[in-house]
C-alpha cells in the first residue's frame, strides 16, 4: 500500500507520506513545536513534546495517532 | 347562490378562517368523503373552507419509475401519494377538494403567506380545482386572529402571488433533481458493492451543511494546543480578599510568567487609577425565526426543529404571529396598544404591559432585516384558551417577554475598573452593576446580569498582595457546532430557507452523518464528503449553492425565469451523475467499508467477555427476535456468557464505563421519555442478589395484570442466550 497513508489508508498527498488529513496534522504538529520551545524553553525534546501533547484533551485525535505512528517508527526519544 | 372555496394550509387554520368569516354564526362542519370542510353564509353567498395537509402535490419522475434507477431528468408535478410512499391520506383529500370545487365559482388561497404556502395553494387550485389558479384571489395575513383574518378577507389580493409560487416550484424541482440523483447514486453504489441497503443522501443544501461539520471536525482532529500562562493576584483590601486579573490576558512564555510572579511576591500594591464608565444597553430587536430558535436553544435546550414546531403550534392557537419570518421589524399596523391591552389580561405580563401602556409612547426597537411577507414574531395579545404544555408555555413566555422588552427603555450599566500597580506590573479589579433596569426588567429571566460590587478604593491607597498564582493553560480547538450554531452558520452562508434549515440538520442525524448535541462528524460523513469533493465539488461548495439560492430568490421578484434555473441545474448535474455512475464500483467500495465499520462499531462492546476475554456483541435471537449481549467465544471457547438487554427503545453503546463494575454502559431512548443510561451487568447482578422475602401466607388475590409499575425491563429468570447459527 505504498500509495496510501499508513495511518488511514486514504491516498497519499505527495510529497507527504500521509493523506491530506494526516498531512495537516503533521504540519500543525511540526509548526507548533517551535512555539512550544519558545514557551517552555529551548531544552524541550521532541519526546517530551509528544508526551505532553498525548496527555492533553485538546490535542486532536489525528495528531495523537500521528504521534503514536512516529513513535512506532522510532527516532523519537 | 355564489359559492366560494377557500383553501387553507392546515385543518386548524381552516377552522379559524371559517370562524372569523362566519361573523356571529357557527360554521357547519361537513364531511366530504371523510374530509372535513367548513360551510358558512356571508354577504348572501356560501363559503366553503377546506384545508390541505401541507403539500398535496409533489415533484415525481415522469412515467413509470423504478425507484433504484438513476439518473432521472424527466419530472412532473403529481399527487403526493404518487410521488412519495406513505402519503395515502393525500389522495382522499385531493378527491374531496376536487369534488367540492365543482360547486364553486370563486376561489381563494388562504395558505400561509410565504413560498411554501403560496405553492401549496397554487398546486391545489391548479391541479385539484381544474385550473382555478387563473381566477383565484389571495388572502394575506400574519396571525390567525379574527380581526386580521376578516381584514385580509376584505382587502384580499386580486390574484395569486404567482412569482412566489413559481419560486417555490423551482426550489422543489431543483432539490428533487439534486436529491434523487445524488442520493440514489450514493445509495445504489453502496448497495451494489455490499448487497445491503443503507439509505444515504445528499442535496443542494445538505451537502454544504455537512461540509461545515466535517471541516470543523478536521480542525478539531488536527489541532495542536499551545501552552500559555495566566496570572492572578489575591489582594487584601481592608481585610477583604479580592481576586485581581493581570494586565495581560495571557503570557506566552513560562520564563516571562515566572518572572512576573517573583516580581510581585509579597509586595504592596498601590491603587493607581479608579475608573467608572456608564454604558447604555439598548433593548433587544424583535425575533426573526432564527433568533427565536437560537434563544430557545440557549435558554431551554430545544433544538431548532423542536422550537419551530412549538412556535407553529402557538401560531395555530392564535397566540403568536407567523413564525417563519426573516423580519426583525414590528410595524405599527400590528396594533401595539391592542396587543399590550390583551397581554395585560395575563397575570405574569400585567405589570410590564401596564407600564408600557402608561408610558404614553410605544416605539419598539427595530432590527435591520425585513421580510415583505411577514413582520417579526410577536404575541397576538390573545389569552391562551387552556393551559399550555410546558414547552409551549416556555416559548410563549419567551416571545411575549421579548416583545415587551423591545418597547423598553435603554438600560444603563456602570462598569468600574481599579488599577493596582505592583512594581512594574499592573492588576485590575473589575466590577459592574445595572444602574437603570429599563428593558432588562421586561425581559425577565432571559436577560441575566450579575452585579459585582467593588469596595471603596481611592487613588494612592496601599493594598497588600496576598499571593500571586500562575496557571498553565492551553489554547483550545474551535468549538463543535450545536444545532443552533449550525443553523446560524447556514443562515450566514445564505443557504437553505428559514423553513428548511432545521429539517436539514435533522436529516444529517438520521443518516448517521453526525452525532451528539455538540455535533461531531462520523466516518461516514467524512467518506461522503470526500466522494463528493472528488466527483462533484460544486455540490458541497457554499458559493455555488448560494448563487443558486440567489437565482431562486430572483424568481420571487420576477427577475429570473424558473425554467432557466431548472435547465442550468440539469446541465450541471448531468456530467456529475454520469461520472458517479462510471465510478459506481469505486464509490460503493469506499462507502461499504465505512458503513460496515460503523455497523460493527454500533454493536461491538469495547469491554471483553469477563469469562473468556472474547469480543462481546449485541446480537439478536433469530427465533424470538430478542436482543442481548452475547460472547463471540460461544463456538470457539464454549463460553456461555450473556446479558439481557431492554427490548424496547433505541439502544446505543456508550463510550463510558460503569463506576461500580467497569462494564460498558448502554443508553435506551424511547419517544417522549428521557434516555435511560444503565449498566447491563450491574442490573443483572442486582436481580440475582435480591434476598428472598420472608414467607408470609396471604390469601391469593386475583387482579388484572398492571403495567403501571413495571420496571424498565425484566430479564428472564433463567436466561440462556440463543445464538444465531
Amino acid at each position: 500500500m505504498a500509495d496510501h497513508c499508513p495511518l488511514c489508508q486514504r491516498p497519499k498527498k505527495p510529497p507527504s507520506e500521509f493523506c491530506a488529513f494526516h498531512y495537516a496534522a503533521q504540519t500543525n504538529l511540526e509548526s507548533a513545536f517551535a512555539v512550544w520551545c519558545k514557551s517552555i524553553g529551548p531544552n524541550l525534546t521532541k519526546g517530551e513534546y509528544y508526551a505532553r501533547l498525548e496527555k492533553r484533551d485538546e490535542t486532536g485525535a489525528a495528531v495523537k495517532a500521528l504521534i503514536q505512528y512516529l513513535r512506532s517508527k522510532g527516532g523519537v526519544a | 347562490m355564489p359559492t366560494t372555496l377557500i383553501v387553507t394550509e392546515k385543518p386548524d387554520a381552516a377552522l379559524h378562517v371559517a370562524e372569523a368569516l362566519a361573523n356571529d354564526q357557527t360554521p357547519h362542519r361537513i364531511s366530504v368523503e371523510g374530509v372535513p370542510f367548513f360551510e358558512l353564509q356571508r354577504d348572501g353567498g356560501r363559503i366553503l373552507v377546506c384545508s390541505a395537509l401541507g403539500h398535496l402535490y409533489a415533484v415525481g419522475a415522469k412515467g413509470t419509475e423504478i425507484r433504484s434507477q438513476y439518473p432521472v431528468w424527466e419530472f412532473a408535478w403529481m399527487p403526493k401519494n404518487l410521488a412519495e410512499r406513505g402519503q395515502g391520506r393525500q389522495e382522499k383529500w385531493i378527491q374531496a377538494i376536487s369534488k367540492v370545487s365543482k360547486e364553486a365559482d370563486r376561489f381563494i388561497n388562504a395558505c400561509d403567506f410565504d413560498i411554501e404556502g403560496s405553492l401549496i395553494g397554487y398546486t391545489v387550485l391548479k391541479y385539484a380545482c381544474g385550473g382555478a389558479d387563473k381566477i383565484a384571489r389571495r388572502m394575506k395575513f400574519s396571525t390567525l386572529t379574527v380581526k386580521e383574518l376578516r381584514d385580509s378577507y376584505l382587502k384580499m389580493l386580486p390574484e395569486l402571488d404567482l412569482f412566489m409560487a413559481f419560486a417555490g416550484m423551482c426550489r422543489h424541482e431543483v432539490d428533487w433533481l439534486y436529491g434523487i440523483n445524488l442520493s440514489r447514486a450514493l445509495t445504489q453504489s453502496a448497495l451494489k458493492a455490499s448487497n445491503r441497503y443503507f439509505t444515504l443522501s445528499t442535496g443542494r443544501v445538505q451537502g454544504p451543511t455537512l461540509r461545515f461539520v466535517v471541516d470543523r471536525e478536521r480542525e478539531i482532529e488536527t489541532f495542536v494546543p499551545v501552552p500559555y500562562w495566566q496570572l492572578r493576584a489575591r489582594v487584601n483590601v481592608d481585610g477583604d480578599i479580592i481576586e485581581a486579573e493581570y494586565e495581560f490576558d495571557r503570557l506566552e512564555t513560562k520564563a516571562q510568567a515566572e518572572q512576573a510572579v517573583s516580581d510581585c511576591a509579597a509586595r504592596k500594591g498601590v491603587v493607581e487609577k479608579v475608573e467608572s464608565r456608564t454604558y447604555q444597553l439598548s433593548p433587544p430587536i424583535p425575533f426573526d425565526l432564527s433568533a427565536l430558535q437560537s434563544e430557545a436553544y440557549r435558554h431551554f435546550g430545544y433544538n431548532p426543529r423542536v422550537s419551530l414546531s412549538i412556535a407553529e403550534r402557538l401560531y395555530l392557537d392564535q397566540l403568536i404571529s407567523y413564525p417563519r419570518t426573516s423580519s426583525q421589524k414590528l410595524p405599527p399596523s400590528i396594533g401595539y396598544e391592542e396587543i399590550l391591552t390583551g397581554l395585560k389580561q395575563i397575570g405574569a405580563y400585567n405589570s410590564g404591559s401596564s407600564g408600557l401602556l402608561a408610558s404614553g409612547s410605544l416605539r419598539p426597537t427595530q432590527g435591520e432585516k425585513d421580510d415583505p411577507a411577514h413582520p417579526a414574531v410577536y404575541p397576538t395579545g390573545s389569552v391562551p384558551r387552556g393551559e399550555l404544555d410546558s414547552r409551549g408555555q416556555k416559548v410563549f413566555d419567551l416571545v411575549v417577554r421579548r416583545f415587551l422588552a423591545t418597547f423598553g427603555t435603554t438600560a444603563t450599566k456602570q462598569s468600574d475598573k481599579v488599577t493596582i500597580r505592583v512594581g512594574k506590573h499592573a492588576f485590575f479589579l473589575r466590577g459592574s452593576r445595572i444602574e437603570k433596569k429599563g428593558w432588562i426588567a421586561l425581559y425577565g429571566q432571559y436577560a441575566k446580569f450579575e452585579d459585582v460590587t467593588l469596595p471603596q478604593l481611592t487613588e494612592g491607597q496601599e493594598v497588600m498582595v496576598e499571593d500571586v498564582s500562575l496557571e498553565e493553560k492551553y489554547t483550545q480547538p474551535p468549538p463543535r457546532y450545536n444545532p443552533s450554531s449550525l443553523l446560524k452558520a447556514m443562515e450566514e452562508a445564505e443557504i437553505g430557507t428559514k423553513a428548511t434549515r432545521a429539517d436539514i440538520i435533522e436529516t444529517l442525524y438520521k443518516r448517521g452523518y453526525v452525532k451528539e448535541q455538540r455535533i461531531s462528524a462520523t466516518p461516514l460523513a467524512f467518506c461522503v464528503t470526500e466522494i463528493l469533493m472528488k466527483h462533484c465539488p460544486k455540490v458541497i461548495d457554499v458559493t455555488f449553492t448560494r448563487e443558486l439560492e440567489t437565482k431562486m430568490r430572483q424568481i420571487e421578484h420576477g427577475k429570473q425565469i424558473r425554467e432557466n434555473v431548472v435547465l442550468e441545474t440539469v446541465a450541471y448535474l448531468k456530467p456529475v451523475i454520469e461520472d458517479l455512475k462510471r465510478n459506481e464500483q469505486e464509490v460503493g467500495q469506499e462507502l461499504t467499508e465505512i458503513i460496515d465499520e460503523m455497523r460493527l462499531a454500533s454493536v461491538r462492546l469495547f469491554v471483553p467477555c469477563p469469562q473468556c476475554g472474547s469480543i462481546l456483541k449485541i446480537v439478536k435471537n433469530p427465533k424470538t427476535k430478542k436482543r442481548f449481549i452475547g460472547c463471540a467465544g460461544k463456538w470457539t471457547k464454549k463460553c456461555d456468557f450473556g446479558l439481557p438487554l431492554p427490548q424496547l427503545g433505541a439502544l446505543k453503546l456508550l463510550e463510558k464505563r460503569c463506576a461500580e463494575c467497569g462494564f460498558q454502559l448502554i443508553q435506551v431512548s424511547s419517544k417522549r421519555r428521557y434516555p435511560i443510561i444503565s449498566c447491563p451487568k450491574c442490573y443483572v447482578n442486582k436481580l440475582r442478589n435480591v434476598k428472598p422475602a420472608e414467607t408470609v401466607t396471604v390469601k391469593p388475590k386475583v387482579t388484572k395484570p398492571s403495567f403501571k409499575n413495571r420496571p424498565p425491563y425484566t430479564p428472564q429468570a433463567s436466561f440462556s442466550p440463543h445464538y444465531p447459527t
